[in-house]
C-alpha cells in the first residue's frame, strides 16, 4: 500500500512530525517507523527552547564562551537573532509558537503560559534552564523560591541528594535540605531506575508490609520540615507515575516533584507512552523494530523504503513501504541517524549530505565540555525542510528532515534539543502533510 | 658492618619497586619515592604482554633464554597477576624468520613453541583471518602491570620498605665525590598536576611498550651473573592464587604534608626509567638515552583469547593482547624526545589497524576504547640491534659514589633486573646476602572456594562479585562487607560503591584523585567511558571534601577520559560520546554554570524573570499552612 507520508525515527521529532500530519491533513494515511524507545530513555523529559545565545559555530572549540554563562530568560527574544542556517531560523518564530502550542496539548506540559525559561535543578545540583516541563518537574522549579527537601534512594546512584541538596543551597536564595533512604527493594540484575518504579506503579508491599508508597513517605517524615515540597529522583512510576506522586503529596503534605536522571529515564517513557496513545487516537499506523535497510528512488524521488527488524529471530522480516511524502527523523551522531566511519560522518538511512569538518581531527574538541564540532555536524536544509546536496539542491523533492539529523546547531550547549526536536517534527509533519 | 645501610630508591614503576623489595628481602632499609602514583611512568602505560622469548630465540639466545626463565619465575611468584594464555607468532612477508626456523631457535632455547598450519593456528584462535598461512605456539602470557606492582610495592613494604608516591625529586646533593643528600617535595595536590598522558593503570586498558624490544639482554655497565635459582620454592597450596589486594594501604604509610623535606641516605638508585636522564643531571651527571614512544589502543570488546604478534624476529611488531574483557593492540615506535609530551594523533590508531586487520579482521569492527602512548627507554641504541638494559655505577663513571643508576629492561625481565641491581647495592656494602625474589610469592593469595561461598552474603550477581573478586584477591570479603546497600556504581566495569570508597579511603588521603580511584578499581574504564558513572564516583567524595574540591576532581577525571578517547572517535564510540555530551550539557546542565559568587549579597542565583512554575500546587493538598505555596 502507498502512505502519503512516511515518518522514520523513533525519536520527540518522528513522533511530532507524524501527529503533526496526521493531525493537520485528517484525511491522510500516516505512518511512523519506529527503531526502539531507545531515544526516550536519554529524553530528560523537559523540552528546552533556547537556555543560551549560541556560540559562533565556525570557531568551535577555540571560541567556546567558556563555563560561566547567564542562561536566557526571554527565549523568544533571542530567536530573532540565530543564523540563518539555524533549524528555528528555517522555521520561523510564529511556527516554533505553533509548535510549541500543539506539544503542550499533546504532552500535558506546563510552561508555554509565561514565555519565560524556567530553571530547573539537575541530578548532579546544577541550575540550568528549560521551558517546557512536565506536572512532575512542574512543583519543583529552581526558579521557585520555596524552601526544599531533597530526597535521595542509596540503590539509585545517580543522584546523590546531599551533595545535589548542598550545591543547590551554596547557589539559590532559599534553603535546600536533603536525606538520603533505604528502600527494600531487590534491584538484582534490573536497572535500578526500572525497578524501583516499577515497586511504586504497583505499590507492591516492601518487607511484606507496608506498601512502598506508605513506605517512602514514612521513612521521609522524621526528616521534612516545613519545606513545601520535596524532590525525588525521577523513579516514581512510570505508568501510574502521577498516583504515585498525589499518593506521597497527601501523605506528605507537600508537593513531589522529580529530577531526571541518565537513561532509562522514566520522565522519557513516560512522555513516549503519551504520545504513542496520542498516535493511536490520531489514527497513524505504527511499526516498531525496524530499522531502514534499502530506499528506492525515481526522479529525485523517494518512491519507497524498505525495513527490515520486528522478528526476535533476527533481520529476516522485511518490509517495502511506499509514500508521497517522507519525513527522515533518525536522531543525530548519539542516536545512530549520523553515522561515523574513520573518514566521514555520514547518514546512513537516505545516504545525505553531511555538512562536517572535513578532516576527523576536527570532530571533536580539546576538552569534553566544549563546543563540539560532532554536535553540530548533520543535514543543511531549505526553508521547506529538504535536506540539501553539497550543491544546495535537494537531494530528494519529496524527503524532508527533522530534529538531530540536522546541522547548524549544538542544540545541548545551547539547551535547544527538545525545542528543536518538537518545532522541526512539527514543520517537517506539517508540509509533508500539505503537500 | 655495624649498621644497616639505607637506600632510596627512585621511581615507582615495576622496576624501582622489584628494587626495593629486593633490598628489604636481603634487610636494607629502603625508602622509595614516587613523583606520582605507582605505575605512573612507563609501567601503567604498557599492553601488559609477558615475552617468552621465542621471538629473539633465533637472533639472541642467550636474551630468549633469560626471558623465558623470567616468564616461568613470574608465572609462579605471581600468578594471580599473569594470566597463561599462551600466544601465536604469525610471521610476516617481511620477516627473515619463518614458522620452522623460529621452533628450530626455540628448541636450542629449551623453549617450547609448536609450528602450526594455518588451519591449526585458525582452530586455536578463531580470529585469525583466512590469509594466515602459519603460525607458532609460544608460552607467551598476559600480565597486569599495576596489579603486578601494586603487589610487589605490598611485598616490599611487608619487609619493611617506606614508598611514598607523590613525592619528587627535586635536588640530588653531591660533595666531596660523593652523593650526600636527597631533597623531595612532597605534592600536596596530586590531581592538580600534568602527567604525561594517560596513565592507564594495570587493568585492561594497560599495554606494554615494549612491542618492538627484545627482552633485554645485560649489557651494561656492570657484569651480571646469569639468572640462577629458577623457579620453584612455591608451595603447592600457593598457587592457586585467585587475586590480589588491588588496594595497598601499606604502599604509602606515612603520608607527609606539603613541603620539602631532606633526606640522607647512604645510597640512591636511580629507577626513574624514562626520566631517568633528567633525574641524573640533578647531581650533575648527563647520562644519553634512547626514548621512543609507543601508540596503544584499547578495543572495547575481546577479539582474541590470546596474545598475537605480527611480525616475529626482534624489530616492529604489531600485537593484540587480551586483557580481562578488553584487548589492547599496539605498538607504534616514535622517536621522542621528552617522556612528559607523549601525545601523537589519530593517525597513530589508524596505522596499528591498517597492519593487524590483514591477521584479525574483526578488529575493523572493534569498538576503539581510547588511544594512549607509552615510552620505550634504555642506554643509547649503539648497533641498532635493540635496546639493552645498563646498571651504571657513577662512582665508575662519574668518580661520585653512592648512586647507580639502572635504565632500560622491560615488564618480563624485570626481576631479574632489580636482581641484578640488588646484587650490586649489597656488593658495594660487603653485603652477601642471595636473592630471594625469585622464589617468594608475592601477597594476594586466598582461598578461592572461600570466597566463593560467600559471594550471595552481599548480594552482587555473579558477574559483578567475579570482577571484583579478580581485582580485590583476599581482601574482597573485608571491602564488601558493608552496612546497607551496595549498588553498583560502573555497571560497565562492575564497580560497586564499596569498592569506590575502599579505594578512596586507601589512595587519596588528604589530596583528592579519582584517577588513583580508576585506576585502582576500573571504574570509567568501560564502554562509556566514565559518562555515565563519573558523577556517581565524584560523589562518594561528599561530604568529606569541599564542593569545588569534588568538581575539580570530576573535572579532571573526565578530562583524563576524554583525552584518551579523542583520537579515535567513530562509529560506536563517536555515538557514546555524543550521548556522554548531551547528557552532562543537557540533563545535568554542567556546561555552564551560573556566576554565583558575585551574588553573595543577595543569597544566589536571581530569579526574577524567570518561569516560578504553574500557579497551583498539589490539588489534592488539605489547606494547612506548610502545604500551601508560599
Amino acid at each position: 500500500m502507498t502512505d502519503d507520508v512516511v515518518v522514520v525515527g523513533g525519536g520527540i521529532e518522528g513522533y511530532v512530525a507524524a501527529l503533526t500530519a496526521a493531525l493537520e491533513e485528517p484525511v491522510a494515511d500516516v505512518r511512523l517507523l519506529v527503531r526502539d524507545d531507545g531515544r526516550f530513555c536519554h529524553e530528560p523529559g523537559w523540552i528546552d527552547l533556547l537556555g543560551y545565545p549560541p556560540t559562533d559555530g565556525d570557531s568551535a572549540g577555540d571560541d567556546d564562551a567558556g563555563p560561566v554563562r547567564e542562561p536566557l530568560q526571554e527565549p523568544f527574544a533571542a530567536l530573532s537573532d540565530l543564523p540563518a542556517d539555524h533549524p528555528y531560523s528555517r522555521a520561523g518564530i510564529e511556527e516554533v509558537r505553533r509548535a510549541l502550542s500543539l506539544f503542550e496539548e499533546l504532552s500535558g506540559y506546563e510552561g508555554l503560559d509565561s514565555d519565560a525559561n524556567a530553571l530547573v535543578a539537575t541530578a548532579t545540583g546544577e541550575v540550568t534552564p528549560t521551558f517546557l516541563y512536565p506536572d512532575s518537574v512542574a512543583s519543583g522549579l529552581a526558579s521557585d523560591d520555596r524552601e526544599t527537601l531533597l530526597v535521595g534512594f542509596e540503590q539509585i546512584v545517580d543522584f546523590d541528594a546531599a551533595l545535589a541538596a548542598a550545591k543547590l543551597d551554596e547557589q539559590l536564595p532559599y534553603d535546600v535540605g536533603h536525606t538520603t533512604i533505604e528502600l527494600d527493594v531487590e534491584v538484582g540484575g534490573a536497572e535500578p531506575a526500572e525497578r524501583f518504579a516499577a515497586v511504586l506503579d504497583d505499590n507492591e508491599e516492601l518487607d511484606g508490609e507496608l506498601p512502598a508508597r506508605r513506605a517512602v513517605a514514612g521513612k521521609i517524615r522524621n526528616d521534612l520540615d516545613i519545606e513545601p515540597r520535596i524532590g525525588f529522583p525521577a523513579v516514581l512510576g512510570r505508568s501510574a507515575a502521577d498516583g504515585v506522586r498525589s499518593d506521597l503529596e497527601a501523605i506528605l503534605q507537600a508537593d513531589v516533584f522529580e529530577v531526571p536522571l541518565g537513561p532509562p529515564s522514566m520522565p522519557g517513557l513516560r512522555l513516549v507512552d503519551r504520545l504513542w496513545s496520542e498516535l493511536d487516537d490520531a489514527g497513524v499506523a505504527v511499526e516498531t523494530g525496524v530499522t531502514v535497510t534499502d530506499v528506492e528512488t525515481a526522479d529525485d524521488r523517494i518512491a519507497s523504503v524498505e525495513v527490515a527488524g520486528g522478528s526476535a529471530e533476527g533481520d529476516d522480516l522485511r518490509e517495502r513501504y511506499e509514500g508521497e511524502q517522507f519525513v527522515l527523523a533518525t536522531g543525530g551522531v548519539g542516536a545512530g541517524g549520523l553515522r561515523a566511519d574513520r573518514e566521514r560522518i555520514r547518514e546512513p538511512a537516505f545516504g545525505c549530505y553531511v555538512a562536517q569538518p572535513a578532516d576527523r581531527a576536527d570532530w571533536v574538541a580539546d576538552g569534553f565540555l566544549d563546543d563540539q564540532p560532532f554536535a553540530r555536524a548533520g543535514l543543511a536544509v531549505d526553508d521547506e525542510f529538504r535536506p540539501l546536496d553539497a550543491d544546495d539542491t535537494p537531494e530528494f523533492e519529496n524527503l524532508r528532515a527533522a530534529g538531530r539529523v540536522l546541522g547548524g546547531a549544538d542544540v545541548a550547549a545551547e539547551q535547544s534539543t527538545g525545542g528543536v526536536a518538537v518545532v522541526t517534527g512539527y514543520a517537517a509533519g506539517r508540509l509533508a502533510a500539505e503537500w | 658492618m655495624g649498621y644497616t645501610p639505607h637506600v632510596m630508591v627512585l621511581g615507582g614503576g615495576v622496576t624501582g619497586t622489584a628494587i626495593a623489595r629486593d633490598l628489604a628481602i636481603r634487610g636494607l632499609d629502603v625508602t622509595l619515592v614516587e613523583r606520582g602514583r605507582l605505575t605512573d611512568g612507563a609501567t601503567g602505560r604498557m599492553q601488559g604482554l609477558l615475552y617468552s622469548g621465542a621471538r629473539y630465540a633465533d637472533a639472541d639466545q642467550p636474551v630468549a633464554a633469560k626471558c623465558y626463565d623470567e616468564n616461568r619465575t613470574l608465572a609462579e611468584i605471581a600468578d594471580h597477576c599473569v594470566e597463561e594464555t599462551g600466544g601465536l607468532l604469525v610471521p610476516t612477508d617481511a620477516d627473515e624468520a619463518t614458522v620452522e626456523s623460529i621452533v628450530e631457535a626455540c628448541e636450542d632455547c629449551d623453549i617450547p613453541a609448536e609450528a602450526l598450519t594455518g588451519e591449526k593456528a585458525r582452530s586455536m584462535e578463531p580470529a585469525l583471518g583466512e590469509g594466515v598461512e602459519g603460525a607458532v605456539r609460544v608460552p607467551d602470557a598476559t600480565v597486569d602491570p599495576f596489579r603486578l606492582t601494586v603487589a610487589t610495592a605490598k611485598s616490599a613494604t611487608e619487609f619493611g620498605a617506606e614508598i611514598r608516591t607523590h613525592t619528587e625529586v627535586t635536588d640530588i646533593h653531591v660533595e666531596d665525590g660523593a652523593v650526600t643528600a636527597v631533597t623531595v617535595e612532597h605534592d600536596p595536590e596530586p590531581a592538580g598536576r600534568p602527567r604525561p598522558e594517560d596513565s592507564e593503570g594495570a587493568t585492561a586498558d594497560s599495554t606494554s611498550p615494549d612491542g618492538d624490544d627484545p627482552d633485554t639482554v645485560p649489557d651494561g655497565g656492570k657484569q651480571v651473573p646469569g639468572a640462577s635459582g629458577g623457579p620453584g620454592a612455591v608451595p603447592p597450596g600457593e598457587t592457586d592464587v585467585p587475586g590480589m589486594p588491588g588496594t595497598t594501604g601499606e604502599e604509602r604509610p606515612s603520608r607527609p604534608t606539603a613541603g620539602t623535606e631532606r633526606l640522607e641516605p647512604d645510597y640512591v638508585v636511580n629507577a626513574t626509567g624514562a626520566w631517568a636522564d633528567e633525574v641524573a643531571g640533578l647531581a650533575g651527571f648527563s647520562f644519553p638515552m634512547h626514548r621512543s614512544r609507543g601508540a596503544m589502543v584499547v578495543t572495547e570488546d575481546q577479539p582474541v583469547g590470546m596474545p598475537v604478534s605480527l611480525g616475529a624476529t626482534p624489530g616492529p611488531v604489531r600485537t593484540v593482547v587480551p586483557h580481562g574483557q578488553h584487548a589492547v593492540i599496539g605498538a607504534t615506535n616514535d622517536p621522542v624526545a621528552d617522556p612528559d609530551n607523549l601525545d601523537g594523533d589519530g593517525d597513530d590508531a589508524d596505522r596499528l589497524l591498517v597492519d593487524l586487520t590483514g591477521v584479525v579482521p574483526a578488529l575493523d569492527d572493534s569498538r576503539l576504547l581510547r588511544t594512549f602512548w607509552g615510552v620505550r627507554s634504555g642506554p643509547p641504541r649503539g648497533d641498532g640491534e635493540g635496546r639493552r638494559f645498563a646498571l651504571v655505577d657513577h662512582a665508575d663513571r662519574d668518580g661520585c659514589w653512592g648512586m647507580t643508576t639502572v635504565v632500560g629492561g622491560t615488564l618480563t625481565i624485570h626481576r631479574l633486573v632489580a636482581e641484578r641491581v640488588a646484587d650490586h647495592v649489597c656488593g658495594t656494602f660487603g653485603i652477601s646476602r642471595e636473592c630471594k625474589t625469585d622464589e617468594l610469592p608475592l601477597p594476594g593469595s586466598e582461598d578461592q572456594e572461600v570466597l566463593d561461598a560467600v559471594m550471595d552474603t552481599f548480594g552482587l550477581s555473579s558477574p559483578v562479585y567475579d570482577r571484583t573478586r579478580e581485582r580485590l584477591g583476599s581482601r574482597t570479603l573485608e571491602v564488601l562487607d558493608t552496612d546497607g546497600p551496595n549498588p553498583v556504581l560502573c555497571e560497565a566495569e562492575s564497580v560497586t560503591r564499596a569498592e569506590v570508597r575502599d579505594a578512596l579511603d586507601d589512595a587519596t588521603g588528604e589530596a583528592v584523585d579519582l584517577n588513583d580511584v580508576r585506576i585502582r578499581t576500573s571504574a570509567t574504564m568501560g564502554s562509556c567511558q566514565g559518562g555515565r558513572c563519573a558523577h556517581r564516583i565524584a560523589a562518594e567524595l561528599h561530604p568529606e571534601y569541599e564542593l569545588d574540591v569534588i568538581e575539580d576532581a570530576l573535572d579532571d577525571l573526565l578530562a583524563e577520559r576524554w583525552k584518551g578517547q579523542r583520537h579515535a572517535l567513530w562509529g560506536d564510540q563517536l555515538a557514546q560520546a555524543a550521548r556522554n555530551y548531551d547528557f552532562h550539557a543537557s540533563t545535568l546542565g554542567r556546561k555552564y554554570r551560573f556566576e554565583v559568587a558575585e551574588r553573595e549579597d543577595s543569597g544566589g542565583i536571581a530569579l526574577d524573570g524567570f518561569d516560578d512554575g504553574p500557579v497551583t500546587g498539589g490539588a489534592d493538598q488539605p489547606t494547612v499552612g506548610w502545604g500551601m505555596r508560599r
